[in-house]
């Protein structure tokens, strides 16, 4: 079909901006839309007028748009519901009963709120939620007699939902009991019995909510003994933390309508309590912080930090046995014997000291053997650590000891046997040679004599120089490997990694150090999880990670 | 057909009134579950209404708590978004008329969250040299504000409402509780308006005609 011919604007009536918008916003019928099409294909005034129509409303776009903040339902929702009161089906009156919480540790201000009734709302709110479904589906049969051990743990119910809710509560690692012997249920749960008041108060709940409780006790009891006593312990460090709060806050926990909102209510409260409780110093380098990303950055350092602290306690806890008492057997690697000699050679071979040595005399200066990779002061922290695992069992502060230094030196593959170790200037390429003596400055000459620490130095100065580094500086290729790292590379992670792995390692061939530090990172990461032989300490990463503290990042 | 009947072949169709529903009978769970559902946008739709964040927190925990008030009486008669955003126009409306009345200007001017005809003006006329990328994209942003703001209560309110939250114009009919043809009277008279405001932003050089058929008014006509 031939296009129409072109209509002079002035021949006709311009068009409305009101069938613009409705034909941009697609609200015109098939055929007015059609008009307008094709009157936009002629008419070039028409067409400007759609256009700035158009892109007017495209700038829009450029609108911030506002996300909630992360705390906006669950304080829309809890100020709500605690602000509304409960319909009559749905509200408990909690008889204002003294009860007595048979947690190990007890708790007098727990009984003195669960006294005043402050649960009214929460377990109010619990109760309702649980509605008559749950009372009507996989209920427990009601048998008083049956519920003596549930008595003596209602305290420690209070706040939570169901098994579900307490694991999640568990995951957040806010309540880890210091130990897990701390939570192993005793005969004191049963104690000298629930008194009448705690048995007042459950029969005072309605009867869904009775059967949630029963529920919740009869999943506890069937879980296994550990995460049981596991679970015990969390249970008890949220009653006591719930005794803690204030009267407002513990409602903004009780009343929070799901399970979900009420772990959101949780945590939040955490993260308030713990700015809340930062030393004055910090709080004052916060108030001074410049922007709000410096802000953060401090905030987020300090829960690093606090984070690692954690990590060191929770690692020695599990190690706790081994830490005193030389009859103790030793814990993984030094009770396998095979490990426990390999890790003497590693010692050797990659700190390059012999822990047999006695330690360096206190004299003026003290000194290692040439090519040690450990100062004195490691050195002797090392060598005590040893010694005293020897001597007396304290086989976790080796384990530490180890592990740390090995963060702090990490070594890299030595080249095949024949190729020389790039130690020194002596042994770089002339050209490169040349290059560090003109500008020796920003080297840090005590890694001379030490493999991989000088290269290592060498190569991040000629980086910071735009100066590529020479392959000559490291094996960068499976080939170029001492036999155990290649036959480890070829035999054992090569054949495992994912193509892309595989391809972007390949890419990294006759780098270095990348290709050496790629290839070890893969060796160690989580999905793999493997020792590389003569050069990382042996056993599983994840094992020296789990009994001796976390990974470096 | 029953209301009986009704309510039910909506609630069918409509899964968010199922939910209401279930609030409607006392399920705080469900009530929950609903603010969980319409945060994002009722919050989204009223930050472009007022242009401030806090403010507009605010008026969507006012949304909320009208429908928590009021369940006992609710009956489903259209979509459940359309009801709640009928709830959500009403306080936007009457936050705005309220501004209006009693401009103020925000304490925390330092928020850059913060905007709106006040402040938006002071940033908007600062445009001595060019910026960088991400400055211009800011400055855009004030300038597009200030259009924003510079358009009717009701205006505003179908902008929003159409744009942002893709309503055509018998929802937003609904909403506003207005004719379908009053709306496209006043979307059009809202993209005249917004493309006269916007005129050095659209076309640098000049070129397209403006305002050819002499449809841009004053905003404060249109009340």
């Amino acid at each position: 079909m031939p296009p129409p011919d072109p209509v002079p604007p002035a021949a006709v009536t311009p068009l409305g901006d009101d069938e613009l918008t409705a034909y941009l916003d697609g609200e015109l019928d098939g055929p007015a839309a059609q008009a307008v099409e094709a009157r936009l294909v002629t008419d070039l005034t028409a067409r400007r007028q759609a256009e700035g129509l158009r892109k007017a409303f495209d700038l829009l776009d450029y609108l911030p748009k506002a996300e909630p903040s992360a705390d906006f339902a669950s304080r829309t929702v809890t100020s709500l519901l605690a602000a509304t009161p409960a319909t009559p089906s749905a509200s408990v009156v909690t008889p204002q009963v003294a009860a007595e919480p048979r947690a190990r540790r007890s708790a007098p201000a727990l009984v003195a709120w669960l006294a005043a009734g402050l649960l009214a709302l929460g377990v109010g709110y619990l109760a309702h939620r649980a509605g008559p479904a749950a009372g009507a589906t996989q209920s427990v049969p009601e048998d008083p007699s049956k519920d003596f051990r549930l008595l003596a743990r209602l305290p420690l119910y209070v706040g939570v939902d169901d098994l579900a809710f307490l694991k999640s509560l568990d995951a957040t690692g806010l309540f880890a009991p210091e130990s897990a012997a701390a939570g192993v249920p005793t005969a004191a749960d049963a104690g000298d019995g629930p008194t009448d008041q705690l048995n007042e108060l459950f029969r005072s709940y309605p009867a869904a909510r009775r059967q949630q409780l029963r529920k919740l006790d009869q999943g506890f009891e069937e879980l296994p003994a550990a995460e049981a006593a596991r679970l015990r312990g969390v249970l008890e460090n949220y009653a006591l933390w719930l005794d803690r709060l204030g009267d407002p806050e513990r409602r903004e926990v009780l009343a929070a309508p799901t399970a979900a909102f009420r772990l959101d209510a949780v945590t939040q409260l955490h993260q308030r309590h713990w700015r809340d409780g930062l030393p004055q110093p910090v709080k004052e380098k916060l108030a001074s912080a410049v922007s709000a990303s410096e802000r953060l950055e401090l905030l987020a350092n300090w829960k690093a930090a606090e984070k690692a602290r954690r990590d060191e306690w929770r690692a020695a806890r599990q190690q706790w046995p081994t830490l005193s008492g030389r009859d103790r057997p030793a814990p993984w690697p030094f009770s396998e014997p095979g490990l426990a000699q390999q890790l003497d050679e590693h010692v050797k071979a990659v700190f390059k000291v012999d822990l047999a040595l006695p330690l360096p005399k206190p004299i003026a200066k003290p000194e290692l053997p040439a090519g040690a990779r450990l100062s004195v002061p490691e050195f002797t922290y090392l060598k005590a650590a040893h010694d005293n695992a020897a001597k007396d069992g304290q086989w976790f502060a080796y384990g530490v000891a180890l592990h740390r230094l090995t963060q702090a030196h990490p070594y890299l593959p030595e080249p095949r046997d024949g190729q020389p170790l790039v130690t020194g200037v002596a042994s770089l390429p002339a050209e490169v040679q040349q290059k560090l003596r003109v500008q020796p400055k920003g080297i840090d000459l005590t890694t001379r004599g030490k493999w991989p620490d000088f290269a290592l130095e060498a190569a991040r100065k000629l980086k910071a120089e735009g100066v590529a580094v020479p392959a000559a500086f490291g094996p960068s290729r499976p080939a170029d490997f001492r036999d155990e790292v290649r036959d480890f590379a070829n035999a054992v992670l090569l054949p495992k990694l994912t193509a892309a792995e595989r391809e972007g390692l390949k890419k990294l061939e006759g780098k270095w150090p990348d290709y050496p530090q790629q290839l070890l990172a893969l060796a160690r990461s989580p999905k793999y999880d493997f020792a590389v032989p003569t050069v990382t300490l042996p056993g599983a990463p994840s094992l020296w990670a789990k009994y001796y503290g976390p990974a470096a990042p | 057909m029953a209301t009986g009947e009704t309510s039910a072949l909506m609630a069918l169709r409509d899964p968010d009134i199922r939910l209401m529903l279930r609030v409607r009978a006392d399920d705080r769970e469900a009530f929950a579950e609903l603010v969980g559902r319409y945060q994002h946008r009722l919050v989204g739709v009223m930050h472009h209404l007022v242009g401030r964040r806090d403010e507009a927190e605010d008026l969507a925990q006012e949304v909320f708590l009208r429908v928590f008030r009021t369940r006992h009486s609710y009956s489903p008669r259209a979509k459940f978004a359309t009801w709640l955003f009928t709830i959500a126009n009403n306080l936007g409306l009457n936050a705005l008329r309220d501004r209006k009345r009693r401009p103020t200007v925000p304490l925390d001017t330092g928020d850059a969250s913060a905007s709106g005809p006040w402040q938006a003006h002071d940033r908007g006329d600062n445009r001595e040299s060019p910026p960088p990328h991400k400055v211009q994209q800011d400055e855009l942003a004030v300038v597009v504000r200030r259009a924003l703001d510079g358009l009717g209560e009701r205006q505003r309110v179908a902008v929003v409402l159409n744009k942002f939250e893709d309503m055509n114009y018998a929802e937003i009919a609904e909403v506003m509780g207005l004719t379908a043809k009053a709306v496209k009277s006043l979307l059009s008279r809202a993209r005249a308006n917004l493309r006269e405001s916007l005129r050095e932003y659209i076309d640098p050089d000049g070129l397209s005609p403006v305002d050819p058929a002499g449809t841009c008014d004053d905003p404060a006509d249109e009340e």
